[in-house]
């Protein structure tokens, strides 16, 4: 495929010099960015690779910062790694580098986790920038953006696909990025792949390929193929934040959340990119901080409704959050 | 006499049945008529200064002209609330969003919430209540409108009382008022009778919530008094109550209860018949005859009964209304058996 050397995400340059991976993360990421022809000059972040049969060394003279699922985040001051025992990925802040080490062996030990680290990588760069993430879907309806919050499995993507019905536009599923300039919070998309089990796939009548499930028995489908909306890379306007459990009732209920609670929930969501040697943390904790004071909070309890009859359930939860679709 | 608040039972249609109302849900609906209202907002405004107009029901939101009452009301200035149960609630919020100056004028909504989970709450509301008493608060949340709780308080709930005041708070209720159950004259009485030193022990809860809680701890007239005298609100003629028959009434306390056939005391007239004014005189008559006999009985020492110390169920007692003693209720039963049945509802 013929890549683009610069893209603009989210007006932050990014150059991509060699050549990408196999199942590049970001390919898919940046395909809706505009490509930037740049010339000599040098872009906001630099992205790097480079391939080698044996495992990349784990870092002996740097502090552990973070574990999260199978790599292990190490830091000081203008320096962090990502590794997986295999593959690493050194980011360099002063410089704005990202390179990725990779070895083969890590795919095939884990697959899905060389993935998984470059959104890692390039999250914690985009902090350098003021940008932090959110474990959050998003969607937009008009003038409101959704934003959906939460773990795994508590039923964000079923969420996420049955309100996007209603929906004008689409954020991301699992990560949505956000700016606080000291007033307003903007939200940035994230157009990753979505990930999808059985049962949802099922219920929304989305097709998979069955030989592409992961270890977490999901698929992996690009946005435009499973949103019925285009993408929106931002939003500035309204912002309500809903927070959803998995209640098993059969329908749907609603209920306001404190804003403490809430912020509460959205440290427990951010928990590895506000921890204590992570770059730019203050910052991240006064982001998160002014989100929910300027956003509307609630707490979803899941019903079946919302996979049995999509398109009215989620209606009826859109009018209780005051989005009228 | 103040008359700062005008209160009208707008309807005695409603959804629900619940075990502690006060209106018979066997009855034909009645609606008080538009042009009534219109009338008793004008009148008021003119010759009492009153600024403030409350609706109750039955369920407010069921009489079949309700925007057009609320317009009556902002249309003069009036600032406005009302009491509801909550349900269909996406209703409300589009009589509000509909007319920007109904929502400007609104000061808050007041919903019934009888229970700190589903279960309580339904048991003694209807089923499916809660759940909609939850997207009700959810809507004001999202709208940014205020909203307060009702809770009426008895022995089906009162266990969940701290509870209920912590729900409220986690919501974003700016307030939780708890209101002691009053004799209704049917047989749910029995079931969720308290003895009074059951509610003096309930007053004390209450208290300590109120020092606990950030948002406002309320309770309204009828809950126990050292002192035997007691003016209540309403008696300073503060409010004024207008039921659905379009009386002037003592409260909405005394409003669709079983009453003494031969008993009209606390009827203070019909405002088809007379004007505001003349009626606002004629309650202020009542009034003194009340105190009048109440600081005699004091005088011979008859207040006797730990309840005569409950203001509100002296004055049930005194009017020939259903009241409490420390056997349980007292005084006429529902006319009609109460209909466990939902009536059909309009809209
Ligand atoms: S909501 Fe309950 S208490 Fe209120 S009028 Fe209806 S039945 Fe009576
Ligand atoms: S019941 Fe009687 S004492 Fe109680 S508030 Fe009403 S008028 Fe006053």
């Amino acid at each position: 495929m013929n890549l683009p050397r610069f893209v603009s995400f989210h007006d932050v340059v990014i150059e991509r010099p060699g050549e990408s991976l196999d199942a590049d993360a970001f390919d898919a990421l940046f395909r809706p960015f505009e490509p930037q022809n740049c010339g000599n000059s040098r872009a906001d972040i630099t992205i790097v690779v480079e391939h080698r049969k044996e495992p990349f060394p784990v870092p002996s003279d740097l502090p552990p910062i973070f574990y999260f699922g199978h790599v292990q985040a190490y830091g000081a001051d203008d320096v962090s790694v990502i590794s997986d025992r295999y593959s690493r990925l050194d980011l360099r802040f002063d410089k704005k580098t990202l390179t990725m080490g990779l070895c083969p062996q890590s795919e095939k030990s884990l697959p899905g986790v060389t993935q998984a680290m470059q959104h890692l990588g390039l999250g914690l760069m985009l902090r350098e920038y003021g940008i932090f993430g959110l474990h959050a879907a998003g969607i937009c309806f008009g003038e409101h953006a959704l934003l959906l919050i939460g773990d795994c499995r508590v039923g964000k993507t079923t969420t996420t696909l049955a309100l996007s019905v209603h929906a004008t536009g689409f954020l991301g599923d699992d990560r949505v990025l956000f700016r606080n300039d000291g007033k307003t919070t903007t939200l940035f998309s994230y157009p990753r792949e979505f990930h999808v089990d059985d049962e949802t796939a099922k219920a929304f009548a989305l097709s998979v390929d069955p030989s592409a499930r992961s270890m977490e028995g999901k698929y992996a489908l690009a946005p435009e193929h499973v949103f019925r909306v285009p993408h929106q890379p931002r939003h500035r306007g309204p912002i309500t934040l809903l927070f959803p459990t998995i209640l098993g009732d059969d329908t749907s209920l609603v209920v306001p959340m404190t804003k403490a609670r809430a912020y509460g929930e959205l440290l427990v969501a951010s928990a590895l990119t506000s921890v204590q040697g992570v770059r730019h943390r203050q910052e991240n904790l006064d982001g998160l901080e002014r989100l929910v004071n300027e956003g509307r909070t609630f707490e979803v309890h899941l019903g079946r409704d919302l996979l049995q009859r999509p398109e009215q359930a989620s209606k009826e939860l859109l009018r209780a959050v005051g989005v009228y679709p | 006499m103040a008359g700062d608040w005008i209160t009208f039972e707008l309807t005695d249609r409603c959804q629900l049945t619940c075990k502690h109302c006060l209106r018979d849900p066997g009855k034909r609906p009645t609606d008080l008529p538009l042009p009534l209202v219109r009338s008793s907002l004008e009148q008021a405004k003119c010759f009492l200064r009153s600024f403030h107009a409350a609706f109750t029901g039955g369920e407010p939101v069921l009489h079949p002209e309700f925007s057009a009452i609320l317009d009556a009301a902002v249309d003069l200035d009036y600032t406005w609330h009302m009491v509801t149960n909550g349900q269909r609630f996406e209703r409300v919020i589009d009589t509000l969003l509909e007319r920007p100056l109904r929502k400007e004028k609104l000061t808050a909504l007041t919903i019934s919430l009888d229970g700190a989970d589903e279960a309580t709450h339904d048991a003694i509301r209807s089923p499916g209540s809660y759940r909609e008493v939850m997207k009700a608060a959810s809507l004001c949340m999202a709208h940014e409108i205020p909203f307060a709780f009702n809770t009426t308080l008895h022995a089906k709930n009162v266990h969940q009382l701290e509870s209920m005041g912590l729900l409220a708070s986690q919501l974003g209720a700016d307030r939780i008022s708890f209101i002691l159950f009053s004799a209704t004259g049917t047989k749910h009485d029995a079931e969720l009778y308290l003895s009074a030193r059951q509610w003096r022990n309930v007053m004390d809860r209450i208290d300590r919530l109120a020092e606990a809680l950030t948002i406002r701890v309320n309770i309204p007239e009828g809950f126990h008094r050292k002192q035997p005298w007691h003016v209540c609100a309403p008696f300073t003629g503060q409010q004024i109550h207008v039921d659905v028959h379009g009386r002037v009434i003592l409260c909405c306390q005394h409003a669709g209860i079983p009453r003494d056939p031969n008993d009209n005391r606390d009827i203070v007239g019909s405002l088809y018949e007379m004007n505001l004014a003349e009626a606002c005189r004629r309650f202020l008559g009542i009034v003194h005859r009340f105190q009048e006999d109440k600081m005699l009985a004091m005088e011979r020492g008859e207040l006797k009964d730990d309840w005569d110390y409950f203001p509100c169920n002296y004055c049930m007692k005194y009017f020939g209304k259903p009241y409490w003693t420390s056997e349980g209720a007292a005084g006429p039963s529902a006319i009609r058996a109460r209909r466990k049945k939902r009536l059909p509802v309009l809209g």
